[in-house]
């Protein structure tokens, strides 16, 4: 079996909530579970999509498997080191090979430097260049994300949205990663933008092999770019399947209705219980199944004992490369 | 030039044309425009901006990031503050058959046929002008026109709980007590769907949830029933199943409560569930405007608009999922608004440039053509000659 590039195992960020934090009124000191025992694999040249609402854990999840933040528990394996366990030595290498796309584009670019020297910046770290290579280095970047090279000149503040995703992509590509983690790539661009950049990241995804892990609430998006799809609620994976399998026949009725209550679905559609409230609404029950109190499956079948006691359900295979973590999985005895 | 070839929508284009006579608001050329000192030139945010609503009718302005869409909200609502060099047209209001222009009047309104040398000169003088479309729009605000906004939390006064805040503009908007007002505050809550509504009276905008702090803002804008609730990106920044939640309850309450909605997104989808008429704007003008499923047909047979077929085909449709295909993108980007093309503005970018038209597309810009009934479109693409 082909080694995967990306192992997660058990991966957990648990984050001690102090009394006022942010207004909140939690009394006392609470364990707020951001990521509770993530697992997954991402193998060579594969794009895994990471769907769920806001406050899911997506982002937490990313910055911990590029070593922005350290694991409560678990580990996250990159080519089969652990990552929070990588020398000093390896570092540089780790950190040019395991790339972050950040969210949020004017934090993520200096707007006190060039985009020129923004790039070279990057790509002096793991190259030596002179004047002349450099320059060339750049404008062949520059052509991989399609950006003119007079654009070099520019600060980032006088750069469009997609340009300055472009820039960004440019960025990451000049260290050559082998994994990029993308937090919401085309979130904040406009539609006609959008479009283009998810052509982008796919062409170049295709063309150099890249493995991608694309964190995004646009499910739409998510679908038609990647391979396979997990599905995060309140830090816990329920459930995975390839792209095509995980729409067509979803498995967790969380899954199902993500699909169908979005603005966007299809006429007709089948709709497996509307979800209503919002994840910081809701009571994050100790105890039993995290999702119960929005599942229609639950409230039909008369609020079974297995999903209220116990431990949360652990993800289970109910077809080839189909695991979902529910009692009661959908499409199942039909 | 007049070309109807649809004659399928006669019925609801009757009942169109005999509506057209009570229309709510007519805003007629809309222009306003900022001066730019650094290049010493006009920004034309709104240009030559016109439509019309009729009551309980939802009217969709969809575009991308600059286009002017909120632009043409806050000049309705006379809530331009960045000292405008150019605010003309008209915005007229129409109740019990009586209609005002609520830009009449403001002591450096500007006739339209004056140019820009000339405009800059009368635009200096502008805290009269703010003082007075404020005491023309006050009355307004808040009693016949609301508006949401696109960040809930930041619409909010974090000082005070959303109980007070609501009272407050149900004091003011209905003319009502404090004790009279909380009733109906609690109301409001209760029907946007919050549990706990006594509850979350007491409560500050950083304690709610992004989605739940829209519908405290929906309910507030909505408690003394407006004739127009203007929505300017009201699903914007919130969750994919939060965002449906939003719409279904902005369905139902326009239903309900009659209110014209001028909707304003750049969110393609939204605006396909909840307008009855769109317009497409795209650097300060409105591209294409009619019905709404007449302009989300997206085919050059209905008569779309290039930028619109554009759009549509950008989204990623279930054919392009299946086949794991890529997506039709509009080449270009977003155009600076400071530097705009001289002929048509989406020329640079569009697809459907056509030899028979091209160089007027270069050279002219395209006036709006009726290319069906309610359907209009600034495209050469649609001339007859």
């Amino acid at each position: 079996m082909v080694k995967p590039i990306l192992k997660i195992k058990n991966l957990s960020k648990h984050f001690a909530l102090g009394r006022g934090l942010g207004g909140l009124s939690l009394g006392g000191e609470k364990l707020l579970k951001a990521v509770d025992g993530v697992s997954f694999e991402i193998a060579r040249g594969e794009v895994l999509g990471l769907v769920g609402e806001s406050g899911c854990g997506k982002t937490t999840t990313g910055k911990m498997i590029v070593r922005l933040l350290g694991p409560t528990a678990g580990q996250a394996l990159f080519e089969g080191q652990d990552v929070q366990r990588i020398p000093r030595r390896g570092l540089s290498e780790f950190r040019g090979a395991v790339q972050m796309i950040f969210q949020d584009l004017d934090a993520a670019l200096n707007p006190k430097m060039k985009v020129r020297d923004i790039l070279a910046e990057a790509v002096r770290l793991g190259e030596r260049h002179t004047k002349q290579s450099l320059a060339k280095r750049l404008r062949e970047l520059f052509s991989m994300v399609n950006l003119k090279p007079s654009k070099l000149e520019n600060y980032p503040t006088s750069l469009s949205g997609g340009e300055k995703r472009r820039v960004s992509l440019a960025r990451v590509l000049a260290r050559k990663p082998r994994l990029i983690i993308a937090d919401e790539p085309l979130s904040a661009l406009d539609l006609s933008i959008q479009a283009q950049v998810a052509n982008l990241l796919k062409d170049l995804q295709k063309e150099y092999g890249l493995s991608f892990l694309l964190i995004s609430h646009d499910l739409r998006m998510v679908e038609l770019l990647s391979h396979r799809i997990a599905v995060m609620y309140l830090g816990r994976i329920v459930e995975t399947a390839s792209a095509a399998e995980i729409v067509r026949r979803p498995g967790h009725p969380y899954t199902s209705a993500l699909w169908t209550s979005t603005v966007a679905r299809k006429k007709g559609a089948k709709v497996v219980g509307q979800l209503r409230g919002d994840v910081f609404e809701l009571e994050r029950p100790d105890e039993g199944c995290v999702f119960r109190s929005r599942c229609a499956v639950y409230q039909k079948k008369g609020k079974p004992k297995q999903c209220r006691v116990g431990a949360d359900p652990e993800l289970r295979q109910v077809r080839k490369g189909h695991s979902v973590a529910c009692h009661f999985p959908l499409g199942k005895g039909k | 030039m007049v070309l109807t070839r649809d004659g399928a929508r006669a019925t609801s284009n009757e009942q169109l044309a005999t509506t057209m006579m009570n229309a709510l608001l007519k805003v007629q050329n809309l222009r306003t425009y900022f001066f730019s000192k650094r290049s010493g030139r006009f920004i034309r945010a709104v240009d030559d901006v016109s439509f019309e609503m009729r009551p309980g009718e939802t009217f969709g302005l969809v575009g991308e990031s600059g286009s002017g869409k909120s632009v043409t909200a806050l000049s309705v609502m006379g809530l331009v503050r960045d000292e405008p060099g150019v605010l003309a047209g008209r915005v007229l209001y129409q109740e019990n058959g009586k209609s005002v222009n609520l830009l009449e009047g403001l002591p450096n309104y500007v006739k339209l046929e004056q140019r820009d040398a000339e405009v800059t000169r009368l635009s200096k003088d502008n805290t009269n002008w703010l003082k007075a479309h404020d005491v023309k729009m006050k009355p307004l605000r808040g009693r016949k026109f609301s508006m949401i906004f696109q960040n809930p939390k930041s619409s909010m006064n974090p000082y005070f709980t959303i109980g007070d805040q609501i009272i407050e503009s149900v004091m003011w908007g209905c003319r009502k007590k404090r004790e009279e007002a909380k009733k109906q505050a609690v109301d409001w809550l209760r029907r946007v769907y919050i549990d706990l509504p006594e509850r979350r009276m007491q409560e500050y905008s950083f304690n709610l949830s992004g989605g739940m702090c829209q519908r405290a803002m929906i309910a507030m804008a909505l408690a003394c029933r407006p004739k127009l609730l203007i929505a300017d990106e009201p699903t914007t920044g919130l969750d994919a199943t939060i965002q449906s939640v939003i719409v279904d309850l902005l369905l139902e309450l326009k239903r309900e409560l009659k209110v014209a909605i001028l909707l304003i997104t750049h969110n393609i989808e939204v605006i396909g569930r909840l307008s009855d008429y769109i317009g497409v704007m795209y650097a300060g003008r409105i591209m294409e405007s009619g019905p709404s499923d007449t302009v989300l047909k997206g085919r050059r047979t209905a008569r779309n608009h290039p930028y619109t077929i554009g759009l549509l085909q950008s989204l990623p449709g279930e054919d392009q999922v299946k086949r794991g295909a890529r997506l039709k993108a509009i080449a270009g980007d977003v155009p600076d608004v400071t530097d705009l093309p001289v002929g048509c503005k989406f020329y640079p970018r569009c697809a459907l440039k056509t030899p028979r038209v091209d160089k007027k597309c270069k050279t002219q810009e395209p006036p709006v053509f009726k290319v069906g009934k309610g359907h209009t479109c600034r495209c050469w693409l649609y001339t007859t000659k």
